[in-house]
Formats: structure tokens, C-alpha cells, sequence
């Protein structure tokens, strides 16, 4: 089961914007990617838990200010470390409105990377 | 570009661990170099660095980071920012450059030492591009205070301080001598990179780097920040470290080192960092007193590494947690006091609205640290500058060398005894501000015991004449280089 | 009483009396503080291992000079210089892997010839490593920053190179079979090979020369310059022969390198030679201590050349060897006369 939330507009987030948003316990990352490709991860990096929303965003890569670790947006996989990928909610555009898909199974949305 | 990317061909640039077979591998892992001893060879081979990169990367991201912030350099070098800055700023600065210049150089002895005698290729390999990031940031603070020698002298601290015995000095010394520069491969990886840039520098750098573009202080925002990205990566030696350490049954040791180092590493941050954020930096661009920023980010931070690697927390963190309350408002007050003896000068950040947003942060401040400034300010008042300055001369800690504050914290509510905490070491007395510097001296007294404290020198005859002129000469300090009150006194006088 | 009470021109401790210094000088001269401070190097008790290490192999080394801060790299380079340049570098070494990558060039090479790589070339990552981490013992006990620094330099230098050799090991496995990018072959190799054991006990050993010059003269002015010779030039010469361009070529780039380390390493051999009349006799103790090794490591390499499909003789190997080292040998040893 999940809820659909809406979260932002297209105006909130630019192309080449990221942005934290919060659902309920869920703190998501947003991104707009080139192509108006928006997605959502988890919001909190899973190294060390810096916010995301802090990195830099270059092209589809984000690069972590925590200790520079770098994902792929499009996709969600680590880039350097490759072997972490972020925990996607599924996001859907109607006009203007971004919503996104929170499971309401009471787990946490979030994986962890460490050592 | 060529066809290959990092991840094809890096394991082939890191697998060069062998058996030794024409000499001793103990001979070329010495232990007091090494510190791996504990874990068998083959072990050590699971040592992985989180976050990879390869020497082309590493050059050329290197190469765009000096262009940036060497240009920054120079624009604003031809301008009047800094003249315009806020006193109080200039002596984070100042104190910043004295402090951390030579140390930031001196790291790259110690990521050399995991080069050389790191137990995995891949650790040496990793170590080899830390040790050059040290030298960047060893040479780029030496290079921007020289640039700032006409408009502020004091940035010869930089690179004179460590030729000094200032008191500041030798407690910033003592620290990181016992944390990189005397210290071997492996206590190198979990008290450096582990402990101290995990834990504090990387977050304070952020914080910092953030205050300086507040106050409009480009050039050091700029070099700090470029600094923080070189420190997080390098820094990621540490979790593969504790891992291999922990995973080969090594807990106990692990977390003996992190708990030596961490109370190391509060006292250092207390005086440099505390300071600096609920004293010298303007009022109006402090965004988190100190003690919220270290429960904020140091506290989570390490409240995360000790559970993701079953490490405890250390068995003094009561205090540590209760010292967030006074210690560096105790260390503020003698730093002030003893205003002539650093190189920076002091910002007593006591105006009345100053001291509203201290008693907000920390509520009875007021109580145990307002009246002794009520005094003070009494003083300046009425024109008896010399009542402001002491007369005696504070005990150092023999094992953090900072002066010892217990009184206050008396005041404070925290002892119930100002006096020193003794040991006795082959007939030698030691005094120590805290259990926790106490019970890390006496855990290996061998290794700090031979060192003689400010106090220690001005007993023993070291100093001449033992009174306040000789130790200010003994310090290195001339005359003209004396600190003085960095807003002389606006703040007691009610102009700030 | 606010702000700077005077104004300064120059670091007062080193002050170079009326002139501007440079970049060079202003981020490294008088750096280390702590060499023959009293009563040791580091604020911890004098007899604690780090300081008595220091003292013993540093402090105490035979070879002293009244003033080690006069000795400057003659590239006088610092981090910004350095990185600045091996940028560029890294860029035309990008450029010729590009060049040679884009007309297939491994899928042409004889496989006998690449059974040569995979037992002289792969394999010498192992020794760049030990190049490469002696170079940053050398540097953490010198006693100048101006030797630290150029030796660390140094180092990376030796990643740099054995980097380019894993890639090509993997790029090389792609046409030439996966033995090529397997660790444990190459290790075997490194291990067991008898043309590599003499290297490797040389090595070995390289690794537990402690005392600071010695480590300086056995790897800088003995061991590196004899396997920057066989490898950046017999070598490479032999892959031209064997119409290996690209490896040639990426030898000789990081030749380049060798030759600004023989700049630094040369100018502080002749600076020792020249700071006191005892030191010549240390050094030339270490070189005849080393030299055997190094013949002995050189010839059993020098071997292997002969199986590649256009070999080269043992003899002529070490020739081109002998003549490299003897040239760089003179460029320290002849310009400083004996006294
Ligand atoms: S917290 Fe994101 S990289 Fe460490
Ligand atoms: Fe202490």
C-alpha cells in the first residue's frame, strides 16, 4: 500500500534543481533532471547521513557534500562507491504537480551503506 | 578519452600485496611505524577504500580546485575585503592560520606513515593521494596569510608559530604529534582520518566555510571549502580501518583509540572552534551557538559510527556531553584574560546583546561566567585596564596542555573540587584538568611522561625570568605582536 | 590599539634579506621546525618509539649538512605547480592511449610478444609500488621540506605510472586472454619467476634501509635510476621493435617524470657531497652496498628480453642500462670534486 503526495510544482524545482521535501517520517530528495525527468530518493545519504539536497548536481550525477560521494539520478545507483544505490519513490507529473508514492507499510525508505 | 573506465582496471592497480620472501615481514612493518600487528597479514587484504579514485581524476580535479580558489585569491587580494571585515573575524583567522597551517602540512607525515607502512596496497595507494592533499593544504595556508602580511602581520603565524613555544602552541603540538606525526599507520587512520576529520574537521570546515561567505569573508570561504572536499575523501581511510580492526576481534582496541582521540579532539575544538563561534564571530552571522553545532553534527555524527560499527560510546561521555555547558566559556575567559600571550587578538564578545544570546544558548552563563566579566568590564569602565590582567599564571594539563579551568567549573556546577587531578609517574607529579586527559595518561605514560608542560618549564627554570615578561618572551611573542582586545573594549563601554 | 601594529613584507623567519620570495620558497622553506629540535622532534616523551626513530635514523643519520633548508628542488615545485603539470601530462598521456586505442592496436601485437608484457611489464607494478612507497618513507624522515615534498611528489609519480600499467593490463586482456588482468597470475609472476626474484629480494631489502640517506642513495641514486633505465628505455625500445608504440610511448611519458626525479634527486646528491667532506664517503659506502643488488636484479631481467619475436641481447640491455646510470652517476658524483 502507498499514498500518492503532492510535494512541489515544476516552478519549485527547476531543471538541474534538488530539493528536500518531507513525507510524514520520510525525508525525500527530489531532483529534476535534463529531459524534464523528475525522480525521488530517499533523502538522507546513505554513507553518512548528510542531507542530499546540500549536494552538487551535475548533469544526473549528485555528489554528497558529506565525503563526495556521487549516484546516478536517473537511475538511483552509487556512482563512486558503486555498490550503493538510494531507495527511489515512484514519482508522477500531472501538469505542473509533482506527487510521490509513499509506502505506507510503517518501514523505513532508506538504505545504508557502510563500511 | 580512453576506453576504459576507472572501475575496469583499478583492482589491478591495488593488488600488490605479496608474501615477503627474502626478508622479515615484522622488519617491514615495524610495529611502532605500523600499529597492524594485531591483525594477521592475509586480513588486511579486505581493506577497501569506500570511495575510489584514480591519479588522472585526482589531477585533474585537483588542477580545476587550485585554479578556483587561487583566483579567488587574487581578486580579492586586490580589493578591500578584508579591511572591511569585523574584527572578531580577522581573529578567527588569524587564530585559524597560527593553529592549523603547520598541522595541515605535518598530515601528510602522518598519511605518509599509512603509505609507507599501511598493511594493504590499497591502503598505501589511497594514503599516497592523502599525503599530497596535506601538502596542498599545508602550502595554500601558508600562502594565503603571506599574501594578507601587509594588511594583517599576524598571519606570520602561520608559519612562525610552530617555531615558537606559545601555550597555544604547544597544546595544538602536543595533540597532533600524539595524533599523526609520532604515531603509526594504524592509530594514524582511526584517531586522523576516523576520529578527528570524520568526526570534527569535516563538519567544522562545512560550518566554517559557510560563517566566512556570512561575514563576507570570500577568500577564506572559498579556501576552506576547497579544503573539505580534499579532507572528506581522504578521511574514508578510517571505516576500513575500524572495519578490519573490528571484524578480526579488535573491538576492544578500536574503540580504545577512538576514545583516546575523541576527548583529544573536543579539548582542541572547545579552544579553537568554540572560541570562534560564540565569541569572535559577529553576532549577526552566528547561525547555531557551538554547543548545538557539536550536538547537531559531532554528537550524530558519532552517535552513527559507533552504532553501524557496535563501538560504544566512550565511558567519560557524560562529561564530555556536560562540558558542552562551560568548559570553552572557562577557556574563553583565560584566553582573554592572557590576551597578550596569542597571537590573535581576543574578542571578548561580551556586549550586552552578546551576552542576552549567551545566556539564551546557555542558560546560567550568567551565573557563572557574567560575574567575573561584570568585573571586568567594571574595570575597563573606570579605567583600570591593569586590573584586567592577571597576575598569576594558570596550571597546564600535562597531557592536553591547555590551562587547567576546574574552578570554573565549580562555578558551573559540573566539580566540586577546582583542584588539578594528580598522578604520580616514577616520582614525577602530574596534574590533569579531567579524568578522561588523566586516565590518557596513565594508560601509556611511557609515551607522554618526558614531556614537560608550560608549567612544568616555568618550575624547572626553563623560563627566565619566571613572571609574565619572561613567559611572553619564551613564547616568542615581541612586543608588538602582543594581542590585544579586538574591539578595544567597545564592548564593556557599550559602543558596539 | 586595533589592527596590525605593523605591517610585514615577508615571513619573519625567513626572511631571504631584501628579496621577493617566490612561491616556491614562501610554502616551503623552514617547514620542518621539529628536525633537531631539543630535546626531540615531537612533543611526546623524547624516548618514545616516533621520536627515537627520528633520532636514530634522521638526527642520526650519518650524513649531515650545517643547513638543509638551502637545498631547493630545481623544478621548485610545490602542490599547485606539481599538480598543474602532471594535469597536462595526464592529458597527452590520454591522448596517445586515445591515438592508439582508436586503430585497435592491442588485437595487432604478436602473442609472443605479449607473453613478454605479461611476464616483464605487468608484473612491474609490484616494483613501482615499492619505488613508489619508499619514496614516501623518504620523505616523511627527510630533513628538509624541500626533500619531503619533491619525494612525495615522487610517489605519485610512481602511482602514476603503475596506474597506467593496470589499465593497460585489463585493456590487454580484452584481446590477449584474462590471465592478463589476474592478479594472481601477475603475482605468481613477481613471486616465482626466477628473472623477477633477484628484483624482488633487491626490493625486499629496499624496504629496510631506514636511515633516511641511505634510504635516499639505495632508491634515488641506485635502484630507481637502473629500473627507470631498463623499463622507460631498453624496454620501451623493445616494444618499438616489437611494434608496441603504445607502450613504448607510455614509457617514455613517464620517463619524463624519472627525468625531473634525476633533476632533484642529482641536485641533492651533489648538495650533500658538497655540505660536508664525510658525506662522499657515506654515500659511496651505500652505492657499493647496493650496486650488486641492482646488477644482479638488472641482468636477470636484462634475460627475459631475448624471448620477445624481436629480442634484444642481455648484453646490449645492460649497455643501455650501464650508459643511463653512469651518465646520471657523473651528473652528481664527477661535478663535485672530491676534497
Ligand atoms: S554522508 Fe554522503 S558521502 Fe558521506
Ligand atoms: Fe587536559
Amino acid at each position: 500500500m502507498s499514498d500518492w503526495h503532492d510535494v512541489a510544482t515544476l516552478d519549485d524545482l527547476w531543471e538541474g534543481d534538488v530539493a528536500e521535501v518531507a513525507v510524514g517520517p520520510d525525508t525525500i530528495l527530489l531532483a529534476h533532471l535534463p529531459g524534464r525527468q523528475v525522480r525521488a530518493y530517499q533523502g538522507i545519504c546513505p554513507h553518512s547521513e548528510y542531507s542530499l539536497a546540500g549536494g552538487d548536481l551535475d548533469g544526473d550525477v549528485l555528489t554528497c557534500t558529506g565525503h563526495l560521494w556521487e549516484f546516478d539520478l536517473r537511475t538511483g545507483e552509487g556512482v563512486n562507491p558503486s555498490n550503493c544505490r538510494l531507495y527511489e519513490y515512484p514519482v508522477r507529473l500531472s501538469g505542473e504537480q509533482i506527487a510521490v508514492s509513499v509506502p505506507t507499510d510503517g518501514r523505513p525508505h532508506y538504505n545504508r551503506c557502510r563500511g | 578519452m580512453p576506453k576504459l573506465s576507472r572501475s575496469d582496471w583499478y583492482d589491478l592497480a591495488r593488488d600488490m600485496n605479496w608474501t615477503f620472501g627474502y626478508v622479515n615481514e615484522a622488519d617491514v612493518f615495524p610495529e611502532e611505524l605500523s600499529g597492524t600487528g594485531r591483525v594477521p597479514p592475509e586480513a588486511w587484504l579486505a581493506w577497501d577504500e569506500p570511495y575510489k579514485i584514480s591519479y588522472r581524476e585526482y589531477v585533474h580535479n585537483q588542477v580545476t580546485k587550485d585554479t578556483t580558489t587561487y583566483s579567488l585569491k587574487n581578486a580579492v587580494g586586490r580589493s578591500k575585503l578584508f579591511d572591511q571585515l569585523d574584527p572578531g573575524w580577522k581573529s578567527v583567522v588569524v587564530a585559524h592560520y597560527g593553529a592549523i597551517a603547520m598541522p595541515e602540512y605535518l598530515a601528510s607525515f602522518g598519511e605518509a606513515r599509512m603509505g609507507r607502512f599501511g598493511r594493504a596496497a590499497a591502503w598505501r595507494n589511497t594514503a599516497t593521494f592523502g599525503t599530497l592533499d596535506e601538502v596542498r593544504h599545508g602550502q595554500i595556508q601558508t600562502f594565503f596569510p603571506y599574501g594578507l602580511l601587509g594588511k594583517e602581520p599576524r598571519g606570520d603565524w602561520a608559519l612562525k608559530a610552530f617555531h615558537t613555544n606559545n601555550w597555544i602552541t604547544l597544546a595544538v603540538r602536543h595533540l597532533f604529534d600524539d595524533m599523526f606525526v609520532a604515531n603509526d599507520a594504524l592509530s594514524v587512520a582511526i584517531q586522523l582520518t576516523f576520529t578527528l576529520e570524520t568526526g570534527f574537521t569535516n563538519l567544522q570546515f562545512l560550518g566554517m566555510a559557510a560563517d566566512a561567505i556570512d561575514v563576507g569573508d570570500l577568500e577564506f570561504g572559498s579556501l576552506i571549502s576547497s579544503i573539505q572536499t580534499d579532507e572528506a575523501r581522504h578521511a574514508q581511510q578510517g571505516e576500513p580501518t575500524i572495519k578490519v580492526l573490528i571484524d578480526n576481534g579488535h573491538k576492544e582496541y578500536g574503540q580504545f583509540l577512538v576514545d583516546h582521540m575523541f576527548w583529544r579532539a573536543w579539548r582542541a575544538f572547545a579552544l579553537l572552534t568554540g572560541l570562534s563561534m560564540d565569541y569572535y564571530t559577529p553576532l549577526d552571522s552566528r547561525k547555531m551557538s557551538f554547543k548545538e553545532f557539536i550536538q547537531d553534527w559531532v554528537v550524530k555524527q558519532f552517535a552513527d559510527q559507533f552504532r553501524d560499527y557496535g563501538l560504544d560510546f566512550p565511558w567519560y561521555w557524560d562529561e564530555f556531553i556536560n562540558e558542552l555547558d562551560w568548559y570553552h566559556h572557562a577557556i574563553h575567559t583565560v584566553v582573554w584574560n592572557y590576551r597578550p600571550s596569542v597571537w590573535w587578538n581576543s574578542d571578548a564578545g561580551v556586549s550586552p546583546k552578546e551576552r542576552q544570546w549567551l545566556e539564551e544558548k546557555y542558560p546560567g552563563w550568567n551565573r557563572a561566567f557574567g560575574k567575573h566579566w561584570d568585573v571586568l568590564t567594571e574595570n575597563v569602565r573606570t579605567g583600570n585596564l591593569a586590573e584586567t590582567f592577571p597576575e598569576t599564571l594558570p596550571v597546564a594539563c600535562n597531557l592536553c596542555q591547555l590551562p587547567i579551568v576546574r574552578a570554573a567549573g565549580v562555578l558551573a556546577g559540573a566539580h566540586t573540587d577546582p583542584a588539578p587531578l594528580r598522578h604520580v609517574h616514577n616520582g614525577r607529579v602530574y596534574q590533569f584538568c579531567s579524568e578522561p586527559c588523566r586516565w590518557i595518561f596513565t594508560r601509556r605514560p611511557e609515551r607522554f611522561a618526558g614531556h614537560k608542560s608550560i608549567t612544568d618549564r616555568l618550575w624547572t627554570g626553563d623560563i627566565n625570568p619566571p613572571n609574565i615578561g619572561g613567559v611572553l618572551a619564551y613564547m616568542g611573542l615581541s612586543e608588538a605582536e602582543h594581542g590585544v582586545d579586538a574591539d578595544n573594549y567597545a564592548w564593556a563601554n557599550g559602543k558596539h | 590599539m586595533t589592527g596590525p601594529t605593523r605591517s610585514l613584507r615577508t615571513w619573519s623567519i625567513a626572511d631571504a634579506g631584501r628579496r621577493r620570495l617566490n612561491e616556491y620558497e614562501i610554502v616551503t622553506k623552514k617547514f620542518h621546525y621539529h628536525f633537531g629540535r631539543q630535546p626531540a622532534p615531537f612533543d611526546l616523551d623524547p624516548d618514545s618509539p616516533i621520536n627515537q626513530w627520528y633520532l636514530r635514523h634522521r638526527e642520526g643519520s650519518p650524513v649531515q649538512a650545517d643547513s638543509w633548508e638551502e637545498f631547493s628542488d630545481p623544478a621548485q615545485l610545490n602542490y599547485r605547480r606539481y599538480i598543474a603539470l602532471q594535469h597536462d601530462r595526464e592529458i597527452y598521456a590520454e591522448r596517445v592511449v586515445d591515438r592508439f586505442e582508436a586503430l585497435d592496436h592491442d588485437a595487432g601485437l604478436d602473442p609472443a610478444w605479449v607473453a613478454v608484457l605479461g611476464r616483464v611489464y605487468l608484473p612491474a607494478r609490484f616494483a613501482l609500488h615499492v619505488l613508489q612507497i619508499t619514496s614516501l618513507y623518504v620523505g616523511q624522515l627527510a630533513p628538509s621540506a624541500a626533500i619531503t615534498n619533491a619525494s612525495f611528489f615522487q610517489a605519485a609519480d610512481e602511482l602514476r605510472a603503475l596506474q597506467w600499467i593496470a589499465y593497460r593490463a585489463k585493456s590487454l586482456s580484452l584481446s590477449h586472454g584474462p590471465d592478463l588482468a589476474d592478479s594472481t597470475v601477475a603475482r605468481r609472476v613477481w613471486e616465482q619467476d626466477p628473472a623477477w626474484q633477484p628484483a624482488r629480494e633487491l626490493l625486499e631489502n629496499l624496504l629496510l634501509a631506514y636511515d633516511w640517506a641511505e634510504a635516499f642513495t639505495a632508491l634515488d641514486l641506485v635502484v630507481k635510476p637502473a629500473f627507470d633505465a631498463l623499463f622507460k628505455q631498453a624496454f620501451a625500445a623493445l616494444a618499438t621493435a616489437n611494434r608496441d608504440e603504445l607502450t613504448a610511448q607510455l614509457l617514455h611519458e613517464s620517463g619524463v617524470d624519472s627525468g625531473r626525479g634525476q633533476d632533484w634527486t642529482g641536485a641533492l646528491a651533489r648538495y650533500i657531497l658538497a655540505a660536508r667532506p664525510g658525506n662522499r664517503e657515506h654515500i659511496l659506502g651505500w652505492e657499493s652496498r647496493w650496486q650488486p643488488r641492482v646488477t644482479r636484479a638488472i641482468d636477470a631481467l636484462a634475460g627475459t628480453f631475448g624471448a620477445a619475436p624481436a629480442p634484444a641481447d642481455a648484453a646490449s640491455v645492460r649497455q643501455t642500462v650501464d650508459q643511463a646510470t653512469t651518465q646520471f652517476r657523473n651528473s652528481w658524483l664527477t661535478a663535485v670534486p672530491a676534497t
